[in-house]
């Protein structure tokens, strides 16, 4: 009961905020479908915890045990923290190569200008400036 | 200010420090700074304000720097490396970097950038531990764990990984793949720097540890270590 009742403020709480981002134009309408399928799903399984045993005989059959789930729903989760941190990286990478351009811009008259050429040749050089 | 396209071989120094909320203590030591030095045909200060909350950067222009600000906070090694872009822009040949909260001492510039002015080294760092007398005991033990995992991890033999007294051979510094903009920087650039081939050379300094610098939210905690630690094996992992 417990269980359930904390699934669904979760997923009350994602969908709330996935239908805000989506009103305001931040989310495109698959992410918005994605996020409510998948937390309708967990809620589904939450309140009938009696669907993981017709799923598992009706459709991958006994031969597929719990541990399966959950080792899928492990690589799954391990895959997802890695691309999060690919895009942060990424993010971060972006935003540290945007601060030390405004930055040099401080630089006395003409010398922002070669700071840039400067930041140009070596992005070009290398992968990581 | 002779202009950096001139056609008589200079050699221009910049003197590097990231700052972040310095004001207390950042005229004082831009005033500690040497205006001359022998080797060095002009000094530049340039003051890195990484995106200072409080009046470091304009403190450090009345006090003769140039100011370079980052937006927004980013950490002292972008910052180091936002003022090694700087240097190179305004025609330095030479950089040093020291931190700005006054533990360096400044007359030990000259020693530190001797071996790139001898045009022995690409990078020189100051080592606190190869004189640490004075040093506290944690800092030792956290310096010493640091240079452990990097000899062992990297096969890189340091006796300061952590320290920020660091000269540079400006037309070198383009070769280094930096990429990390914490305290984790120290580091990493010892390892682009293997990387790169540098010319390595270490010269003892001596730290100058007062209740200033060692203040809450300065320096390296032991548990930001383990943070470092994490960053650095993301970076090699990841190329």
């Amino acid at each position: 009961m417990l269980a359930t009742a904390i699934v669904g403020f979760f997923a009350a709480l994602v969908i709330a905020k996935s239908f805000d981002e989506f009103r305001r134009g931040r989310e495109a309408f698959p992410v918005f479908l994605f996020w409510v399928i998948t937390w309708l799903a967990v809620l589904l399984v939450a309140v009938f915890p009696s669907v993981t045993v017709w799923l598992r005989q009706e459709v991958f059959g006994p031969a597929v045990g719990l541990g399966t789930f959950f080792g899928i729903a492990l690589v799954f989760l391990l895959f997802l923290s890695y691309r999060l941190y690919l895009k942060t990286d990424r993010v971060e990478r972006d935003l540290n190569a945007l601060i030390t351009q405004l930055a040099l811009r401080d630089l006395p008259g003409g010398q922002e200008e070669k700071a840039r050429s400067n930041q140009g040749s070596r992005d070009q050089a290398s992968p990581h400036p | 200010m002779a202009s950096p396209t001139s056609s008589a071989p200079t050699t221009v120094l910049a003197i590097i420090l990231p700052a972040y909320n310095e004001a207390g203590q950042i005229g004082t030591v831009l005033d500690d700074l040497p205006d001359r030095l022998p080797g060095v045909d002009r000094i530049e200060r340039i003051v890195v304000d990484d995106g200072s909350r409080d009046a470091t950067g304009p403190i450090a222009r009345t006090h003769g720097a140039i100011v370079v600000r980052h937006r927004l906070n980013r950490g002292v090694g972008l910052a180091r490396r936002t003022g090694l872009a700087a240097a190179r822009a305004i025609g330095a040949t030479v950089a040093v970097t020291l931190d700005a909260d006054g533990q360096h001492d400044p007359d030990e510039i000259s020693t530190v950038i001797a071996p790139v002015l001898a045009g022995q080294a690409d990078l020189v760092v100051g080592s606190r531990l190869m004189n640490p007398a004075g040093m506290p005991p944690i800092k030792r033990l956290v310096n010493r764990s640091a240079n452990l995992f990097l000899r062992l991890a990297w096969g890189i033999h340091s006796t300061d990984s952590q320290s920020g007294f660091r000269a540079y051979r400006v037309v070198s510094v383009n070769r280094l793949r930096l990429r990390t903009s914490g305290y984790e920087a120290d580091t990493e650039i010892l390892i682009a720097a293997q990387e790169a081939k540098f010319r390595v050379i270490e010269v003892p300094i001596r730290a100058i540890y007062t209740e200033y610098s060692t203040g809450a939210g300065r320096g390296q905690s032991l548990l930001n270590s383990i943070t470092i630690v994490l960053r650095l094996i993301i970076r090699t992992i990841t190329g």
